[in-house]
Formats: C-alpha cells, sequence, structure tokens
C-alpha cells in the first residue's frame, strides 16, 4: 500500500473554462491516462461483450488449465477463465475507485471548507480528527471499518472512502485559507453575502482544481486498496470476481499455476497507472506553476 | 550497481551458510500461534500440537484408535460402569522436579473441574469425585457409567500439570506451563516461536530423541513448506493438499499423512430463530435432494486435489465405530429436481455462511455450482472468523459450512450435534430418540453393542439431514529424510517419543 | 524554533489521546464476540460468561476505556486476551523485527530512489529520464502484496535462492536475518523509492535553476562541481523531510508486505488482532504507530527549519 501524498497545489482565483480542457489535452501524461481509463471503463461497461466465458461458471474438467487456444489467460483453481474474471474484476475496481474516493470527497471537502474559513475553534476541532486519523495506518483502518461493515464491495469502498477523509479535509482547508487572504472575499462579505453564499459561490469554485487532482491521485490508492482489502477476504463476494481477491487465491498456487497471479496483478498496476498519470496531468494542467 | 549486489548476495549465502541449526534441534513449522498454553483453558489444536511435547496425558490413543496407556499404566472399570480405577505409572516427576502420583491426579482434575474459564468442564463433567487410594491408584466416581470418558482423558483432559507450580504461577502459568512431558517449556515470542527443551528426568527419557523442539508460527502452508524445502525447518504440520506433489517429487523430503478424525459439514438452521424459517430448514426432502445434487468427489477433487475422504458421515472411516452400511449415495440431478418439484417448487433459495478460509471458500463455490443445476439458488456469505463465530453460535445463518476437529470417540461429536441439548446443536435439531439412543450407547461397555447403537443413531441423523457431512481431511506432515520416527496417529500431533534424528 | 516545537509537542498528546478514543471506539463497535472466539470449540456458556466479566466486555465502552486508560498511564497495555501474554512484551518483540524492514526498505529507498532522481535531473528529456519517470509510475502503481507474491514466484519457487517467508532473527544468524528481510525489504522499499526519485528529481531540477548555480556556471566552474557543492546539498533538503516522514509510512505500510511473507511484525500482528478481537493488541500497535508517525512528522518539520537557512531566523 501506498501512502496517501497530498500534492501541493497552488491556489489561484479562477473558474473552469475551456481553456484548461485544451491544457489538459496537450498534457500527455492525462491524455494517455485518461485512454487508459477509459479503455477499462469500456472493459466494465461491455464485459458480458466482451469476455468470452461466464466470469463465474466453473468447469471441473479443466481445474487450473495453462493458457492456451481455449483459455488465453488460463484458469483458475476451480476451472473458470481467468481472462473472462479480469475482464469482469474491472468492474469492482473502477467502482472502488470511483465511489469510494465519492464518498471521501462528499464527507472531506466540507469539513475542510469549514475549517478553513471559519478558523478558530471549528478548524481546531476539524483539524485534530482529521490529524488524529491521518496519523492511524490507512489500512488498518480500512480493515476495521470494513471488518465493521461486514464484507461485501459496497462496504468495502465506504470503508476505503472514510479512511480516505482526512487526505481532502486537508486540502480543502489549506486551499480555503489561501482563497480567503483574497480581496474578493473581502468583497463578498462587504457586500453582505452570508457564510453559505460566499462557501458555494467563491471558495468552492477554487477549491475545486486541487480537489479534483488530488481525488484522481487517491483514486489510484483506492483502487489498490480495494485490491488490498479483496486479498484480505473484506471485499466482492464470491463468486464475483475482483482482482485482489483472485490474487489471494492464487498465492495458494503459484507453483502449478502461475498465470492465476500474473494476469489481476497486471490489470490492477495498468488502472493505478492510468488514474496516477491522469493525476498528475490533470496536475500539471490546472496548475499554472508548472 | 549489479557488481555490488551479486557481492552482497554471495557474502549473505557464505553468512547464512556458516550458521546451520546445531542438529540436534527439530525446527518444526505450525500453521497458528496456540493460544493459552493450559491444558485447562487451550482450545486451540495448534496448542494441543505443542502439548504433545510438553504434557503427557492418563492415557493415549493408539494410530487404530485404541486407548493405551501413558501416564496411567493400566485401568479398571467397576462392574456398574460407574467408577473407574488408574494404576499410576512411578518415578514420574514433573519439570519443576516434583512428584506426579494420585494427589496430582486428584488436584489436576478439580482444578479442571473448578477454574472458572476451564474448557475442560464439559468434558469432565460425569465425575463426580476423585479418590487417591495409594501413591499410584487413583480412582474416579462417576455420576453416571460413561464410555467415552477414557477418550476424553486421551486429549488435553487427560495433562497433568504440576499441582506446585499450578498454585503458585496461578495466574501466569500459561506464560510457564510445568507438565511431565517429554520436553520442558524453555520461552515463548509470541506470534513468532516456541521453544523447549528435553526434560531429562523423563519416565521414557531414553526414546527422546532431539534435545530441543522449536516450533515456529509460520501461517502460510507454501511459506511453511518452502522453508522445510530450503532446510530452515525440519518438519511442517498441515500441508496443502495442493502442494504434497511437490512434497513427492522432493528427494530429500518425505511426506507423512493419515486418516483425521475431523469432519466438514454443511449445516441447516432447522430451528433456530427466524434464519430456521427456509424450505430447506423446514423441509427434510428438500435437504436431501441437496445432497443429491452435490458431487463429495468432485468437491474433493476440485478443492483437495483428491487428498481428503469424501464421505456423508460424522464419524470417520477410520473410526470402529463407523457405520459402513450407510453408503453416500451418488449424485442424481434428476431425482434432486424431481423432489424439489415434489415440494412444489421449482428454485429453492439459500444463503451459506462459511468462515472466509481458502479450502471453505472453494467447497462453497463448488457447491453453490453444483447445487445450482439441480435448482438451488445459492448466495454465499464468507465471514471473517470471528463474526462468524459469533453468528454460528447464535444459529445467525441458513446453513453454515461447520469444520469439527472431531473426537477419538463417537460421543462427544454425535451428542453435540445431534442432541436435543448439544453444545453445538446451534441449528437446534431435536429428536427424542435420538437422544435416548446417544444415552444408550455412552453407558455400553460392549464394543458389538453400542456399534450397532450408533448405526442406529447414523440411520437417523442421515435421514433428517440438519447436516450434510461432506468430508474428512487427512493429516499431512512433510519432514526432511532426516527426521525419523515420525508415526501419524488420527488426532493429527506430533508424539516426539520415539522420534530423532537419522542419517 | 523553540516555540514551534513545543507547539508541535503540546497537539502531540491530544492528538493520540484521540486516536486511541477513535479506534477504541471502532474497535468496540465491531461484530463478533471475543468471549466466543476465545472460549474453544466447545464454547461452555458458563465459560463465555466468565471471559465476558473476566476481561470487562459487558461494561459500558466509556468504562472499559476508562480502565484501559488507567493502566496505559501506568505504563501497562493489558494483556492480549489470546495469548494471555503481556501485550508490553509483545510489542518489544515486534516493534524491532517491523523496525528493521523499515530501516532495510528505506536503504532500499535510498539507494534506488537518490541515484535516478538526480540523474534523471541532470539528463532532463533523456531516454533515461522517460524509464525513470515510468519507474516512479510504476514504483507508486504496484500493490506491494503483488510484488511480494512475484518475487516468491522467481526467487523462491522457481529459482530456490530465497526463503518464501518466515522471519530469522538477527540474534540466531545475522546472514540469515538479511537474507529473510531481502525480499520484503525490496518490496516494501519499492514504493518509497518511486516516491523518493520524483521528489528528488523536482528538487535537483528545482535547484539547477536557481541563480547560485547560474552565477556560478557563469564563472565557469566545472559542471560536477556545481552539481555536486552547489545543487545536491539544496536539493536533498526536501529529501531529509520526505525521508522522516516517509519513515513513519513504512511502519504503517508493513501491514500487507508481513502478511505476505509471514513475518511477525507489526503489521501482522495488528491485522491477527483485528481478526480476533483483541482489542488491547490493536488499540498498542495502532497508538505506538501514530506516535512514531506524529514523532517523524515532528521531526521533518524540525530537521526543514534547521536545514533552511532562510527559515532560521
Amino acid at each position: 500500500m501506498s501512502s496517501i501524498e497530498t500534492v501541493p497545489v497552488a491556489s489561484q482565483a479562477r473558474a473552469a473554462a475551456p481553456s484548461e480542457i485544451r491544457r489538459l489535452l496537450r498534457e500527455p501524461s492525462a491524455v494517455i491516462g485518461a485512454t487508459i481509463i477509459l479503455f477499462f471503463v469500456v472493459l466494465a461497461v461491455f464485459a458480458s461483450w466482451i469476455a468470452p466465458y461466464d466470469p463465474n461458471s466453473p468447469d471441473w474438467m479443466a481445474i487450473r488449465a495453462a493458457p492456451g487456444a481455449a483459455h488465453w489467460f488460463g484458469t483458475d483453481d476451480l476451472g473458470r477463465d481467468v481472462l473472462s474474471r479480469v475482464i469482469f474484476g474491472t468492474q469492482a475496481s473502477l467502482a472502488a475507485g470511483i465511489v469510494s474516493v465519492t464518498v471521501a470527497v462528499l464527507i472531506g471537502l466540507p469539513f475542510g471548507l469549514m475549517a478553513g474559513y471559519f478558523g478558530g475553534l471549528t478548524d481546531m476541532v476539524i483539524s485534530r480528527f482529521a490529524d488524529a486519523l491521518l496519523a492511524c495506518p490507512f489500512l488498518v483502518l480500512a480493515i476495521a471499518l470494513a471488518a465493521f461493515l461486514g464484507p461485501s464491495l459496497q462496504n468495502a469502498m465506504i470503508a476505503i472512502g472514510i479512511s480516505a477523509v482526512p487526505v481532502f479535509v486537508r486540502v480543502a482547508r489549506a486551499e480555503t485559507l489561501v482563497v480567503c487572504t483574497e480581496d474578493y472575499i473581502a468583497a463578498a462579505r462587504s457586500q453582505g453575502l452570508g457564510h453559505l453564499a460566499i462557501l458555494t459561490g467563491q471558495v468552492l469554485p477554487n477549491v475545486l482544481a486541487p480537489t479534483i487532482v488530488q481525488a484522481t491521485l487517491t483514486m489510484a490508492i483506492a483502487v489498490l486498496a480495494e485490491a488490498s482489502l479483496a486479498f484480505l477476504g473484506l471485499g466482492q463476494l464470491p463468486p464475483a470476481p475482483s482482482w485482489g481477491a483472485m490474487l489471494d487465491v492464487a498465492r495458494q498456487f503459484l507453483g502449478e499455476a502461475p498465470w492465476m497471479a500474473f494476469w489481476p496483478g497486471l490489470a490492477i498496476i495498468a488502472l493505478v497507472i492510468g488514474f496516477n498519470l491522469m493525476g498528475d496531468g490533470l496536475n500539471d494542467a490546472l496548475n499554472p506553476r508548472h | 550497481m549489479k557488481r555490488t549486489g551479486t557481492a552482497l548476495a554471495a557474502i549473505l549465502m557464505i553468512a547464512s551458510g556458516l550458521v546451520s541449526a546445531s542438529a540436534a534441534t527439530l525446527r518444526v513449522g505450525i500453521q497458528d500461534d496456540p493460544d493459552a498454553l493450559d491444558p485447562a483453558l487451550s482450545g486451540t489444536y495448534s496448542g494441543r500440537f505443542v502439548f504433545a511435547a510438553l504434557c503427557d496425558k492418563l492415557v493415549d490413543i493408539s494410530p487404530d484408535l485404541k486407548i493405551v496407556p501413558q501416564l496411567a499404566e493400566a485401568w479398571e472399570w467397576s462392574a456398574d460402569g460407574k467408577s473407574i480405577t488408574f494404576m499410576l505409572r512411578k518415578n514420574v516427576t514433573f519439570h519443576d522436579g516434583t512428584a506426579f502420583d494420585a494427589a496430582a491426579v486428584k488436584f489436576n482434575i478439580e482444578r479442571m473441574k473448578t477454574m472458572p474459564d476451564s474448557k475442560r468442564k464439559a468434558e469432565l463433567a460425569p465425575i463426580a469425585s476423585v479418590e487417591a487410594l495409594a501413591a499410584d491408584k487413583v480412582k474416579f466416581n462417576l455420576s453416571e457409567p460413561f464410555v467415552p470418558l477414557l477418550a476424553n482423558l486421551s486429549d488435553r483432559a487427560g495433562m497433568m500439570v504440576s499441582p506446585k507450580a499450578a498454585t503458585e504461577k496461578a495466574g501466569e502459568f500459561a506464560a510457564a506451563p510445568v507438565c511431565a512431558g517429554p520436553y520442558q517449556f524453555a520461552e515463548r515470542k509470541s506470534r513468532d516461536l516456541i521453544r523447549v527443551k528435553k526434560y531429562p528426568g523423563y519416565w521414557n527419557a531414553a526414546r527422546v530423541g532431539y534435545d530441543e523442539v522449536v516450533y515456529y508460527y509460520v501461517p502460510d502452508s507454501t511459506v511453511r513448506l518452502s522453508r522445510v524445502r530450503a532446510g530452515d525447518l525440519d518438519l511442517a504440520e498441515r500441508i496443502a493438499p495442493t502442494d504434497l506433489k511437490t512434497v513427492r517429487d522432493d528427494p530429500n523430503l518425505a511426506l507423512h499423512s493419515g486418516q483425521g478424525l475431523a469432519v466438514s459439514h454443511l449445516m441447516f438452521n432447522v430451528g433456530a430463530g427466524a434464519k430456521a424459517d427456509t424450505p430447506l430448514g423446514k423441509n427434510s426432502t428438500l435437504r436431501q435432494a441437496f445432497e443429491l445434487a452435490i458431487d463429495r468427489n468432485v468437491i474433493n477433487r476440485v478443492a483437495f486435489n483428491g487428498e481428503f475422504l469424501a464421505d456423508n458421515q460424522m464419524i470417520p472411516p477410520s473410526s470402529p465405530f463407523y457405520d459402513s452400511a450407510r453408503k453416500a449415495p451418488a449424485r442424481d440431478v434428476g431425482k434432486a429436481k424431481a423432489m424439489i418439484a415434489a415440494a412444489g417448487m421449482t428454485r429453492v433459495p439459500v444463503e451459506i455462511q462459511y468462515e472466509n478460509t481458502a479450502g471453505d471458500s472453494r467447497v462453497a463455490q463448488i457447491i453453490q455450482s453444483m447445487a445450482g443445476e439441480a435448482g438451488f439458488d445459492v448466495k454465499l456469505l464468507p465471514m471473517e472468523t470471528t463474526t462468524a463465530i459469533e453468528r454460528y453460535m447464535n444459529g445467525n445463518f441458513e446453513a453454515y459450512i461447520g469444520n469439527w476437529s472431531g473426537r477419538a470417540d463417537p460421543d462427544p461429536t454425535l451428542v453435540a450435534f445431534f442432541s436435543c441439548a448439544g453444545s453445538q446443536n446451534v441449528n437446534k435439531y431435536c429428536n427424542k430418540d435420538l437422544d435416548a439412543i446417544l444415552n444408550q450407547a455412552r453407558g455400553e461397555a460392549d464394543e458389538a453393542k453400542r456399534k450397532a447403537l450408533y448405526a442406529k443413531a447414523t440411520d437417523i441423523y442421515l435421514t433428517a439431514l440438519s447436516s450434510i457431512p461432506l468430508h474428512h481431511p487427512n493429516w499431512f506432515f512433510a519432514a526432511r529424510k532426516s527426521v525419523g520416527g515420525i508415526v501419524m496417529v488420527p488426532d493429527g500431533l506430533l508424539r516426539l517419543v520415539g522420534v530423532g534424528p537419522v542419517n | 524554533m523553540k516555540t514551534l516545537l513545543l507547539r508541535r509537542l503540546a497537539v502531540l498528546l491530544p492528538t493520540l489521546l484521540l486516536v486511541s478514543m477513535m479506534v477504541f471506539g471502532l474497535l468496540k463497535l465491531l461484530p463478533g464476540d471475543p468471549a466466543l472466539a476465545l472460549a474453544g470449540e466447545e464454547r461452555n456458556p458458563e465459560v463465555v460468561e466468565y471471559l465476558r466479566q473476566k476481561y470487562r466486555f459487558n461494561d459500558p465502552i466509556p468504562v472499559q476505556y476508562a480502565v484501559w486508560l488507567k493502566a496505559l498511564v501506568h505504563g501497562d497495555f493489558g494483556t492480549s486476551v489470546r495469548t494471555r501474554l503481556p501485550i508490553g512484551t509483545m510489542l518489544a518483540e515486534k516493534l524491532p523485527v517491523t523496525v528493521e524492514l523499515a530501516i532495510l526498505s528505506m536503504l532500499v529507498a535510498l539507494l534506488v530512489g537518490l541515484p535516478i532522481g538526480i540523474f534523471a535531473a541532470l539528463g532532463r528529456g533523456t531516454p533515461f529520464d522517460y524509464g525513470a519517470s515510468l519507474f516512479g509510475l510504476a514504483g507508486l502503481s504496484i500493490p506491494h502484496f503483488w510484488l511480494g507474491i512475484m518475487l516468491i514466484l522467481l526467487f523462491s519457487v522457481n529459482l530456490g535462492w530465497l526463503p518464501a517467508g518466515g522471519f530469522v532473527p538477527p540474534s540466531e544468524s545475522v546472514g540469515r536475518n538479511l537474507l529473510s528481510m531481502l525480499m520484503p525489504s525490496l518490496v516494501l522499499g519499492t514504493g518509497t523509492a518511486a516516491i523518493m526519485m520524483r521528489h528528488v528529481r523536482s528538487a535537483m531540477i528545482e535547484a539547477m535553476k536557481q541563480d547560485y548555480v547560474r552565477t556560478a556556471r557563469a564563472k565557469g566552474v566545472r559542471e560536477s562541481t556545481i552539481v555536486l557543492r552547489h545543487a545536491l546539498p539544496n536539493a536533498l533538503i526536501p529529501v531529509v523531510t520526505l525521508g522522516t516522514l516517509q519513515f513513519g509510512e513504512l511502519l504503517a505500510g508493513a501491514v500487507l508486505t508481513e502478511q505476505v511473507f509471514s513475518i511477525p511484525g507489526f503489521g501482522k500482528m495488528v491485522v491477527d488482532g483485528v481478526f480476533s478481537r483483541d482489542y488491547a493488541v490493536v488499540q498498542a500497535v495502532v497508538l505506538c504507530t501514530a506516535a512514531v508517525f506524529l514523532l517523524m512528522s515532528l521531526i521533518a518539520d524540525v530537521a526543514y527549519v534547521l536545514l533552511n537557512p532562510r527559515l532560521r531566523s
């Protein structure tokens, strides 16, 4: 498990504009990252059409069959097609990346905004909690939460999401602090705008860009975390395929069926690279300092 | 960079070669970290595995499940079966040098019956009182005839600890147990290793081959095996069935295998709370259809490389009380479908819970697939162990894959699972006739008559099928060829008397 | 400087207290009755109830917490309910294992991350730089447990060079100890090496743009001297900070690596603890890890100030 790395992003008062999308398209890493993610999205959405076999139907006569013409990636311990399971496994991993980060942003962003905007006691309470959560090992927290909620993909996503909340609290708080020193916030205040209006109308749009960058990078970590939880038996319920769970099973057959371990791992790496590249690209495009 | 790496590796290789373990140490890889090392408290197989070195028992079991002497040299039942007298081995001392005698036996039995968190209470429940008749003679008075008592005394309930140590160190006894076995406790690093060294005063010390035994906690079966292959360990217990080929192919290793007492079975909730209210919970015909829908041999072949024993009974075939007349039915999907139709259904839903381990997970998925073909819509619910145990004990499941370690005598297993008040009867099956038969059998000293009673019991529980037995796991140890004298016993414990290095 | 240190130290304890409360609360919410898990296969109801009383599982959670905290203040971490061994002793046994793993991993990270980062920065835009970027990306993206499995497959299963797992204490044999730590530290170090490489590269690029480098260059100082004397020391400042921070991360990140290689360290202890509901064990490990983590970030901040002449005043 990689650690969650907060990316420092300089903030500028600006709204999203078409020019930024053009800038994004000039970032090769963003384009490659987006292509990889798109590839997996297509795999996930059209899995039933793309996969050569039913991912869950076993073949007792072809247990741990080596890769060949019938099964390109071989079969697993129950004679199921590994290629089809890798393709269908995309659904769990993508969902984990997107849903858990959405959960984290939805909780973390408002708290971060409040902490940065109101300061004082609000800031202290929120920041202490965020610090305490950050000090706990991320994966241990996710494991405990997942064990608490019970095994299922949905619960694993919630557990990862909650564990990632403090990252977004930090990012949003730091950006809000910077934004709040800007003249136009003081101007808005003097015009008698309410806190909520300023927060949503003036602060939020400026905090959004670094949050999106952080979210994309956190998706990479969430995909890894889901795989880790599934590896420990706290994710997708069987027989539905999940890359991490496939690796857990594969570990028992390293000598005789190494193909069971190879492909799911490769899929995880590819998807995580996609999110990381996309995050790097977004960072470069939305962050004019570079 | 590359050259430095090679040099570093070379240095490491040399360094590792220089320091090889001394020849008289037996290094054993065990799958679980044992719990409390006190026979009264222990509840794990790995604990028993270590006790085989530390603590001798009143009696032992032989490979063919006969009761044989250990600390007791002989015993005699009274005519009415309500008392048993043991003649104790003389000149036996505990590891602290104190004498093992009738008073020590009395102390131990009473300790295990009265300690508040003793796990031996049920096993010793029929013992009403213990009398020390002489230094080497002790009599147990029973509240009712109880033939399985000897089998119970062949396990932790019969392990004798030093009364002196148990009294003086009451709370911390488990941290440094003092018994009368071939090896005495030396050190324990939790979740790492347990070291025991030869006890020179052991009554059978001449047959103890190693000076020291170290039990290393290595949870992963593949890792355990690879360490034996590398020579880091001399022996590893519970090798995964899928790894057996590796052991057989390695010229330096010997595979020691033997039939076990354990059983894996699919329990249906037939009477515990709301979860019993399912088609399968209410209708034994549907459960029979379920049995016909699955193929035990396929489960065994696919999940365990065919290395376990596919079987339809709770008692393993190695037991003298196994009912060989009751064969497992062959898979018959057509008949299963017909039985479902006769019950007025087309699809039968059921949710199977299990502890999330590699073996059970495979078994569950195979059952799901096979039962699905006959018309059972199986949902799977793997649970991490602690949660699974709680749900199991509370009857909070529709179906559950149970793993029972088994006992040398059929009584504890059958009573626990099928008598109305049985401790494992969490799915709440109850049949008064069966209760009566089981009760009669535990007081029946004649083996042939007892066997006939268990045949009747088997008929009843296999017709009701509140639980479908699936298979009996076999024991597999991988050992270096240099370890001699290993004898496999159905309880799967490594007895160290007679084991020693060979060239 | 002093006020910074004092302020940070003052925050440390309340944060740790908060960590312990949150972890305690979360653990107590977990389903599964530890008394049942402890009561053995027979699970005699009397024994189960006795265990619940003995370990105060029946008390209200705040009471349990207060009891735990009171013992902790007196230096008592409690007893593992599973093994009945004192947790203080367990920690003393496990901490060195994980610290060794973390140190060796950091060594791997430095040996791999530093040179690649420096040379990538110097050869910006060259194929080596692109290769380095790819390495950085891969290092961040490879799941540790998969890398571990692949290394076991290659070096243990196929080649038979290295033990597939397990831990040999250095007291038994230093050589075999290092051998058993080789793959785990490679696995754990890779991610850190990638992070290190990325930071060193950008810090180095930044440093090479600075005025003093331009001045030196204008004076005709040799390029190698510029790199070694001027750019590198400045580029290493963030590395010190990052390295300290990452060390705390490594301790926490050892969870799955220890799982894959069956290493009896902190990570394994805490995962096993969660699964067997050994509350006090999990509490102790999380608290220790959090304390190390917070201390490390404090040290990182102090080091940052100390190493930055501009901030020192």
